[in-house]
């Protein structure tokens, strides 16, 4: 199965969490995504999925001054942004329960 | 072009991003591409291979971030995000065009073939210069023939020697993007002509050169028969041949190098095998070859009578002219040219020679008739070529 097909529809449940967990810019980010398994995702859709989830009003933002390089933009989760991701987790374990048993169901047939 | 002013790889990926977001609102743009630069920076930090072979080409990276950040995927003109693009989307025919758009930007099939194309640029940047000369010579050469090598001012030479400066010129634009990107609209219908210039040219070269004439030069063939002769001194209207020793003659047919007639003044142009559509126009039947016959008019010297003005009755015809003819004796060719009178009706009878001078009844019907002129030496035509230099006719097959 192709899993950034699967990526597209868990990424902003997936950034949300990650941000929750920490403050983070957006390779910080994306950096912790690919450490926690997800390592198909795309670099350019972490930064979309960044900045629709900013404008949306789930995330808030924020410069930090950097002694070299760039400065870097944070991003924040703000209690729009914990509700959607209490939602998004719930959606999620009853979709994922849903999968599994039907997939067990079929396993166990198939047995 | 100083080290200072080459583009870093970044800098140059960032530009190709920033052009794919060319039709976003300058705000959202400029956010959008802060983050990108942090990011490509980020990348490049990280490894030493080319930011393409992490993130996949420009285009496909701007469509990632569009689709993640819920933007429209680029609209093709280039429009803003509140022109076609949100137009698009407020129809449900809008929302299935664009989610198919979506689903064939995510297609694996045509994310290669987008992240292929880029690789080819610099043999477009090749073929475009190519094809500007191309445009050059056709605008600068009277050849309507078609060259590998641009026939620039009607030189291949030329066309070389330009297409050398073209192709670099070409190429730095193309590898020096950001300098450009504001004249993009300008660059892309510039290379659109070029592409389409091109493409004509290459079909040109199958319908034109070398394939089979088209009708209508076989019209324009047929059409210079019947032109006007010329020689160093104007329009030739008429041609008096005179055989080796200066005996002036009568009746005789002239062929160009190719056999066809040679036809002066306004007389009619060759009788040839074509038929006719109905519609009156003349056809080329591709089964039968093109022969003319003869035309009246190649018959020389031509029967020119002279009309009074007033009445328009026929009061005479044109003397022959003096003619001196060299290495024959100047005398006995002199005598017997010099002879017409100014009253040329009266003449044909004092004249020594029996052709000295038109008859009365060479007219243009008389000449008409398809029997070979019999006071030709050669007797048929074409004539032999006369070894010596004289003033008689040489035509030749």
């Amino acid at each position: 199965m192709d899993t950034s097909q699967l990526l597209k529809g868990v990424l902003d449940v997936a950034v949300l969490a990650v941000v929750q967990e920490a403050d983070g810019y957006g390779y910080d980010v994306l950096r912790r995504l690919r450490a926690a398994g997800l390592e198909d995702i795309a670099d350019a859709s972490v930064y979309g999925t960044l900045r629709r989830l900013y404008q949306g009003g789930n995330l808030t933002s924020y410069v930090v001054p950097s002694d070299e390089g760039p400065h870097r933009k944070y991003y924040a989760i703000n209690d729009a942004g914990r509700t959607l991701l209490e939602q998004s987790t719930k959606t999620w374990s009853v979709f994922a329960d849903t999968m599994d048993g039907l997939l067990q169901t079929r396993r166990g047939a198939a047995a | 072009m100083t080290p200072d002013d080459e583009p870093t790889p970044v800098q140059r990926y960032l530009e190709q991003v920033r052009a794919e977001l060319a039709d976003l609102p300058t705000e959202e743009r400029t956010d959008l591409l802060e983050e990108v630069e942090e990011h490509l920076a980020d990348v490049a930090a990280e490894t030493d291979s080319p930011l393409e072979v992490r993130l996949g080409s420009p285009a496909v990276y701007a469509a990632e971030l569009r689709a993640a950040a819920g933007l429209p995927p680029r609209s093709a003109d280039g429009e803003g995000s509140g022109g076609r693009a949100a137009r698009l989307t407020t129809s449900r025919l809008g929302q299935a065009v664009r989610r198919d758009l979506a689903r064939l930007d995510a297609s694996p099939a045509y994310q290669s073939v987008r992240s292929f194309l880029p690789e080819l640029r610099p043999a477009w940047w090749v073929v475009r210069a190519w094809a500007a000369l191309q445009v050059l010579a056709a605008l600068t050469s009277s050849d309507p023939g078609w060259h590998l090598i641009p026939n620039v001012g009607g030189h291949p030479a030329v066309g070389l020697l330009f297409l050398v400066p073209a192709v670099i010129a070409s190429v730095r634009m193309g590898r020096r993007p950001p300098s450009w990107t504001r004249r993009r609209g300008l660059l892309m219908a510039a290379n659109t002509a070029l592409a389409v210039g091109a493409l004509v040219a290459a079909v040109n070269v199958n319908t034109g050169q070398y394939g089979a004439p088209r009708y209508d030069e076989f019209v324009n063939a047929g059409q210079q028969y019947g032109g006007p002769l010329s020689g160093p001194y104007g329009t030739i209207t008429n041609i008096y041949p005179h055989a080796a020793d200066g005996t002036p003659l009568e009746g005789v047919r002239l062929y160009d190098q190719e056999g066809r007639p040679l036809v002066a003044g306004n007389d009619s142009a060759p009788i040839c095998h074509e038929h006719h559509l109905p519609d009156g126009t003349l056809a080329h039947d591709p089964d039968r070859p093109r022969i003319c016959e003869p035309p009246p008019g190649n018959v020389f010297p031509r029967a020119e009578p002279i009309y009074d003005p007033s009445t328009g009755e026929l009061i005479g015809e044109q003397p022959r002219p003096i003619v001196v003819a060299p290495g024959s004796g100047a005398s006995p060719a002199a005598s017997t040219t010099a002879s017409p009178a100014p009253s040329a009706a009266a003449e044909p009878s004092a004249s020594p020679s029996p052709s000295a001078s038109p008859s009365a009844t060479a007219s243009p019907s008389a000449t008409a008739s398809p029997t070979p002129a019999t006071a030709s030496r050669s007797g048929s035509p074409p004539l032999t070529r006369s070894g010596r230099p004289t003033p008689a006719p040489t035509g030749s097959r």
